[in-house]
C-alpha cells in the first residue's frame, strides 16, 4: 500500500495541475498530500488511479 | 413561451462554483441563443426559488440547467442554507428537460424530478472533479467541452442520443488525456462513469416548434425591414419630382 500511495502520490505532483473535487480546490501538492495521509479523497484517487491503470491497459491489450 | 425558452441558474459564490458559472455555463447560453431559444439567465443573487418560480410561471421553459454545488437531495444556492432545486421542488420540473451541473444530484434528486414528470434528467451520481490551471482556474482541454455537451438537446437531438455523444466526447478526451497526463485522463474517466441520464431516452425538443418560431422571427424582420423601405419610399418621392 506504501508504494501505491508513493507512485500515485508523485504522479499528482508530476502532473502539476489544480483540481477541483467535491467543491473544492487542490493544488497538485495538496493532493499528493491527501494520498500520503490516505484521507477519504485520497483513497478515491488511488481508486482512480487503479481504475484508470486497468482502463489503459485493457486497451492496449 | 414552451419550447422556444431555456433557463440557466448558475450560482458563482466560490472557486468551483465561479468555474462552473463562468467558464462552463456562458457555452451552453451562447450555443442555445444562436439557435434562436429566449434563454433566461439565472445568474449569482438571482439564482433563487422565488426567481426560478417566477420564471417557470411566466416563460415555461422546457429545457433547464443548473451550475453550483450538489448534494444528493439538492442544488445548493448563493446563500447559506439556500436550495434552488430541491426534493421539495421537484413537481416545479414536470415536463422538462434538465441538466444538473454539479456534485452527487443523481443519486436522489434527479430520481425524485423524474418521479415528478420530468421528461430526462442528465446528472452527475458522484463527484463532479475538474481540473484547472493553477493561475487562471480555466478547465483544462476536454472538461469544458465534455460538460456541456448536453446542449445538443437544442438541436432537437433525443436524450438517449445526447447522452450517448456526452459518453463518446468523454472517451474521446479521455484517449488524448492518457497520451498527455494520464492523472487527468482518470478525472474525466470518474466523470464519465458517474454522468447518468433518468426518465425518457427518447424526449426531444419538438423540432418543428423551434423552427416554426425560428420561421416567424424571420418573417417578422423581413416584414419591419420591407416596411422601412417603403416609408422611406414615400417621404423620398417628393423629392424625385423636384429633381425631374
Amino acid at each position: 500500500m506504501e508504494e501505491l500511495k508513493k507512485v500515485v502520490a508523485d504522479a499528482i505532483r508530476r502532473s502539476g495541475y489544480a483540481t477541483i473535487i467535491a467543491g473544492r480546490l487542490y493544488t497538485a501538492e495538496q493532493l499528493a498530500k491527501e494520498v500520503e495521509n490516505e484521507t477519504e479523497i485520497g483513497r478515491k484517487m488511488i481508486e482512480m488511479a487503479i481504475k484508470g491503470t486497468i482502463e489503459r491497459y485493457s486497451k492496449k491489450a | 413561451m414552451g419550447d422556444n425558452d431555456t433557463t440557466i441558474v448558475r450560482c458563482d459564490f466560490d472557486i468551483a462554483t465561479h468555474v462552473l458559472s463562468t467558464k462552463m455555463a456562458p457555452e451552453v447560453i451562447e450555443y442555445a441563443s444562436r439557435r434562436l431559444y429566449r434563454v433566461v439567465d439565472l445568474y449569482k443573487e438571482k439564482a433563487n426559488k422565488t426567481e426560478l418560480l417566477g420564471n417557470f410561471i411566466y416563460k415555461v421553459p422546457l429545457v433547464v440547467w443548473g451550475f453550483s454545488h450538489g448534494t444528493e437531495n439538492e442544488l445548493i444556492g448563493p446563500e447559506i442554507g439556500s436550495t434552488v432545486f430541491d426534493i421539495g421542488n421537484a413537481v416545479w420540473f414536470n415536463n422538462k428537460i434538465v441538466v444538473i451541473v454539479a456534485c452527487l444530484t443523481g443519486r436522489k434528486l434527479a430520481p425524485a424530478m423524474i418521479d415528478n414528470g420530468a421528461r430526462v434528467v442528465f446528472a452527475y451520481d458522484d463527484t463532479l472533479d475538474i481540473r484547472v490551471w493553477s493561475d487562471t482556474y480555466e478547465p483544462l482541454e476536454g472538461f469544458k467541452e465534455c460538460i456541456t455537451k448536453p446542449k445538443l438537446i437544442y438541436d432537437g437531438v433525443k436524450a438517449k442520443d445526447v447522452y450517448e455523444a456526452t459518453i463518446a466526447e468523454y472517451n474521446k478526451w479521455i484517449e488524448y488525456w492518457d497520451e498527455k497526463d494520464p492523472v487527468t485522463a482518470d478525472f474525466l474517466r470518474h466523470d464519465r462513469d458517474c454522468f447518468k441520464m433518468y426518465g425518457s431516452g427518447e424526449s426531444k425538443i419538438t423540432f418543428s416548434a423551434y423552427l416554426l418560431i425560428g420561421l416567424t422571427d424571420i418573417f417578422a424582420i423581413t416584414y419591419v425591414v420591407m416596411w422601412t423601405i417603403l416609408q422611406v419610399l414615400r417621404l423620398t418621392k417628393p423629392l424625385w419630382r423636384k429633381k425631374r
